[in-house]
């Protein structure tokens, strides 16, 4: 058993990221939504509506209202399909700046910074709902230019009957909203990105512990097997019923390292998992001093790991208990996967694997055995 | 007929192209420890040696594909078969496809380094003799031949195939598949033919055809 590579985790944890962070600021783009459209209904169009004398164009000032309702209306919809704004939210900001210095400059001269300038205050309204994902520092920005922009036209247009006292305070106390709107947005976005790290480093911990717990189960299944062949070896050895001195014992031992050979190769992630195990295996016995011959031709189909260790037993115990030479071979050819091993090795140590799904051939000549598996894949 | 016919009462002339030094050694001993011995005229690590005297004139070239490393030397070997040359391939690559496209070219035979203690001698023999040799790597690509315009092979003919690439022993072929040795030889030979006579055309091919029908081997109408 093996696992597979999960997808690629820090690519999940970006849109994570965003949808924490959006649900996060959710409230707050209602609230300010609901602030803004309650201000331009409920205070400015009767303000305009009472003043119609003081603009050049009072078609003007609705056309404002106009923008920044719509404005409102374009974040609402985008909230509510969970879809943040993203790059619209630059146009739509230079639009509403631009219908503001529109609204100022159709404001007739005298009465900037007066009731009828409405716009000058409102203004920063929709500005806040639109960088509301953005923190304090682009609003505190667009503000100070909306501000700058409304002094000069307000120098320019002239015979101002506002005095400076009145400019600031009333540009603190609708400011003040604004603003704190903007840092309640930072701090939130704060507060979410650090429970998207806590996520983040949870799903980590998650996903570490089951790929441990899966590597230990499949350890613990692969060793189960050796319990049955290895463990009484050892236990003989132990107790001195076997004698090391046996040749029997001794091919049994060779055998018994061979197959733990095996086990640790299975392990290892390798792209061809037949050719790294049976590798595995003609090493030891290169080591041992036989001289391996090895030789693969065709195309394989991938062959489970059960299987694996059945089309490999014969190989595995003849090159273990060959004298000198040994050839192995693996074909694939029509769906079958064939491993064959030809080696003087003693016929009694190299076992018939034979099962529904694998057929064995064994031919004894002189001094030498052969033995060959073959597994069809099931189609 | 088959593989392992001795030679005429002429005496076999190999030249031997290969960079390695400790190769070229090896295949000289093996050479002159044959009966009868084979005679190689000249190596060297050149397939100029193989053009120049006295190479032009040996029997059988013995070639290694990797000279260089601009890939096999398949070139090389075509300027060879298109002469006329019998060429041994002798090489480290162990893999199907280059043993199918030296055979597609027309070398004579493909043999590996791995098999060349057990092969490579009765090989120069069946090349100066131009009757066929089919060793178990190539045995083993040709039985797993995927290739469109592969030659028809009955399922037979691939079993024999593939047990000799598995066994290397005509021996345990025969008797796994209840056949004598000398039929094993057979199914191996016709094979062998039948891709001497499919894809480019070559002299080396042609001849090699040639001699099978005339020997009784395989019929006109089977290829």
């Amino acid at each position: 058993m093996s696992l597979t590579d999960p997808a690629d985790p820090d690519a999940s944890a970006g849109v994570d990221a965003d949808l924490i962070v959006a649900k996060f600021l959710q409230g707050l783009h209602w609230a300010t939504a609901a602030t803004t459209l309650g201000v331009l209904f409920g205070l400015q169009v009767p303000v305009v509506l009472g003043h119609r004398d003081g603009y050049s164009s009072v078609a003007a000032q609705f056309l404002a209202i106009g923008v920044f309702t719509a404005v409102t209306l374009v974040v609402v919809v985008a909230v509510r399909r969970g879809r943040p704004v993203g790059w619209w939210r630059w146009p739509m900001l230079a639009l509403v700046l631009l219908v503001s210095v529109l609204a100022t400059a159709t404001v007739l001269p005298g009465h900037h910074f007066g009731p009828p300038h409405w716009s000058y205050g409102t203004v920063g309204w929709p500005l806040a709902l639109l960088t509301l994902e953005r923190g304090i520092g682009p609003l505190a920005g667009l503000l100070g230019t909306h501000y700058a922009a409304t002094a000069i036209q307000a120098a320019v247009a002239g015979q101002s009957t506002a005095t400076l006292a009145g400019v600031v305070g009333e540009t603190v106390v609708t400011a003040s909203f604004q603003v704190a709107i903007g840092v309640f947005a930072t701090v939130q976005r704060r507060i979410a990105s650090a429970a998207v790290r806590a996520a983040r480093e949870e799903e980590r911990v998650h996903t570490a512990e089951a790929v441990a717990a899966q590597l230990h189960a499949d350890r613990r299944a692969r060793y189960a097997e050796l319990a049955s062949t290895t463990a009484p070896l050892l236990a003989g050895l132990a107790s001195g019923a076997l004698d090391p001195a046996h040749e029997e014992v001794r091919r049994a031992c060779a055998v018994e390292a061979a197959r733990m050979r095996r086990l640790f190769a299975e392990g290892a992630e390798a792209p061809d998992p037949l050719l790294h195990e049976l590798r595995a295996c003609i090493d030891l016995a290169e080591r041992n001093g036989v001289s391996v011959q090895f030789a693969q031709r065709g195309e394989r189909p991938p062959v489970p790991g059960a299987v694996r260790r059945l089309l490999t037993e014969p190989a595995v115990a003849a090159l273990a208990t060959a004298r000198s030479t040994a050839r192995v071979t693996v074909v694939g050819t029509g769906g079958t996967v064939t491993v064959s091993v030809v080696a003087d090795a003693p016929p009694e140590a190299v076992p018939a694997v034979e099962t529904t799904e694998l057929t064995t051939s064994t031919v004894v000549s002189e001094e030498r055995i052969w033995v060959k598996v073959t597994w069809r894949a099931r189609t | 007929m088959g593989q392992g016919d001795m030679a005429g009462a002429d005496v076999t002339t190999v030249v031997l192209v290969d960079d390695h030094p400790v190769v070229v050694a090896g295949v000289k001993a093996w050479c002159a420890a044959a009966s009868p011995p084979i005679e190689v005229v000249d190596a060297g690590p050149s397939v100029a040696v193989a053009w120049l005297d006295p190479g032009d004139r040996a029997d059988v070239v013995v070639l290694d594909l990797q000279l260089d490393i601009t890939g096999p030397a398949y070139g090389d070997l075509k300027r060879l078969v298109d002469a006329g040359r019998q060429v041994v391939v002798y090489t480290m690559r162990d893999d199907r496809d280059t043993a199918l496209t030296c055979l597609d070219i027309g070398a004579f035979t493909y043999l590996t380094k791995a098999e060349g203690e057990a092969h490579l001698v009765a090989a120069i023999r069946a090349a100066a003799n131009n009757t066929p040799y089919t060793p178990p790597a190539l045995s083993g690509a040709i039985g797993t031949d995927t290739r469109s315009n592969r030659p028809r092979l009955a399922p037979r003919e691939i079993d024999v195939l593939l047990e000799w690439f598995h066994c290397e022993s005509k021996e345990m072929v025969a008797k796994k598949l209840k056949l004598s040795v000398r039929t094993v030889n057979t199914y191996l030979d016709r094979v062998r033919v039948k891709y001497a006579s499919i894809g480019r055309e070559a002299p080396t091919k042609a001849s090699l055809v040639a001699r099978a029908i005339q020997d009784g081997l395989i019929g006109v109408d089977e290829l």
